[in-house]
């Protein structure tokens, strides 16, 4: 298994002078961001410039953190609702698909000419 | 056991390549008497909708089927085949960090099946992407999605809003897959919102069409950590 450093920094006494050194992918990403922010004079949020190391908080925990923050958790879903999003089964009745096809033939009717015209066309391909 | 002309007409499209034989029959049965609403029906049950468009377009059967029949094919196939693209360019920067971090995976699933086999990947529906990631990886994956503006949550069709879930501290080696990864992306919608049944948004294709004309997919990321959990003998 290939590895990959994301962010690490060590700290080093220099003569009395504390000296830092990041390295890593996010640091680099993070280190470009504040050089182009210095460079061309803008204001640098600290916030945006320690962004891509956010996520980094979880790495230090034993366990695995599948969320970061629970500020941006609502409410638990319910089993229904989680159902709706991620169930991949359909179990709709004929009847129902019916009622379905019946309303698609009614657009048809009413917007008949509209919804030819708007036919796709990025559907055609060559005959496979 | 005789199969109805419905079913036959279902079972032998649900590939994509066909033998002669095969399109020997299709033909014969498009041409002749056939409940369409039954075997749309089904064939949206199965997810086989637009194979079935594919079949009877490269077939020349089209003309003969009902024309409400006819635009119902062609704008499920239409609203798959986006949703499809989208997630195949959502796949790419995954793959990417996936190489750039030295994680090791593979696809499995749908979008390996159609990447790999059919002669044009956007025939087959596809709501999620599969992939299989080393379980020491976990970390890193989930920093890399993270990155990639992926989170955990659910999405609600009928709102496009996406509930995002806590999971918590969670020990993953009684877990065959991390909770699914989700994003949402947009572009211009191919039909017009007034056009696309309910269920459509809500089960068979999974989108929200906006008064704006733009079209939005929810995009589902499984990473697979181990096939044997919970098929052991």
């Amino acid at each position: 298994m290939a590895a990959a450093t994301l962010f690490a920094y060590s700290v080093e006494d220099d003569d009395g002078k504390l000296v830092i050194k990041v390295g890593g992918a996010f640091a680099e990403k993070a280190l470009r961001n504040l050089n182009q922010g210095l460079t061309s004079g803008t204001n640098v949020p600290i916030a945006a410039f320690l962004s891509p190391l956010r996520p980094l908080r979880r790495l230090f925990s034993a366990q695995v953190a599948l969320q970061e923050r629970k500020a941006f958790v609502s409410e638990s879903p319910t089993q229904e609702e989680a159902e709706e999003s991620l169930n991949q089964s359909v179990d709709q009745t004929l009847a129902g698909f019916k009622e379905q096809m019946a309303e698609f033939r009614k657009s048809l009717e009413e917007f008949g000419a509209e919804i030819k015209s708007s036919a796709p066309q990025g559907t055609k391909r060559p005959k496979g | 056991m005789q199969l109805s002309p419905e079913e036959s007409l279902l079972l032998l499209s649900c590939r994509i390549y066909l033998r002669g034989e095969d399109e020997v029959c299709i033909r014969r049965l498009a041409n002749g008497p056939l409940d369409w609403d039954y075997v749309l029906w089904r064939s949206e049950i199965f997810r086989t909708t637009p194979l079935l468009f594919f079949h009877l377009r490269r077939l020349d059967l089209l003309e003969g089927v009902p024309e409400p029949v006819r635009f119902y094919l062609e704008r499920w196939s239409t609203l798959s085949e986006v949703r499809a693209k989208l997630l195949y360019e959502e796949l790419m920067p995954i793959l990417d960090s996936f190489e750039h971090f030295g994680l090791d995976y593979f696809l499995l699933k749908g979008c390996a099946v159609s990447a790999l086999l059919y002669p044009d990947p956007l025939v087959r529906p596809i709501l999620d992407l599969d992939l299989m990631i080393d379980p020491e990886d976990i970390r890193i994956a989930l920093e890399i999605m993270a990155g990639l503006g992926y989170v955990h949550g659910l999405w609600h069709s009928a709102t496009n809003q996406i509930t995002r879930v806590d999971y918590g501290p969670t020990d993953m080696s009684e877990h065959h897959e991390l909770p699914v990864f989700l994003k949402r992306v947009h572009t211009k919608s191919p039909l017009p919102r007034q056009f696309v049944p309910k269920s459509w948004c809500s089960k068979h294709i999974k989108c929200f069409i906006g008064e704006d004309g733009t079209v939005s997919f929810p995009i589902l990321v499984d990473l697979h950590l181990n096939l044997s959990v919970g098929f052991d003998l």
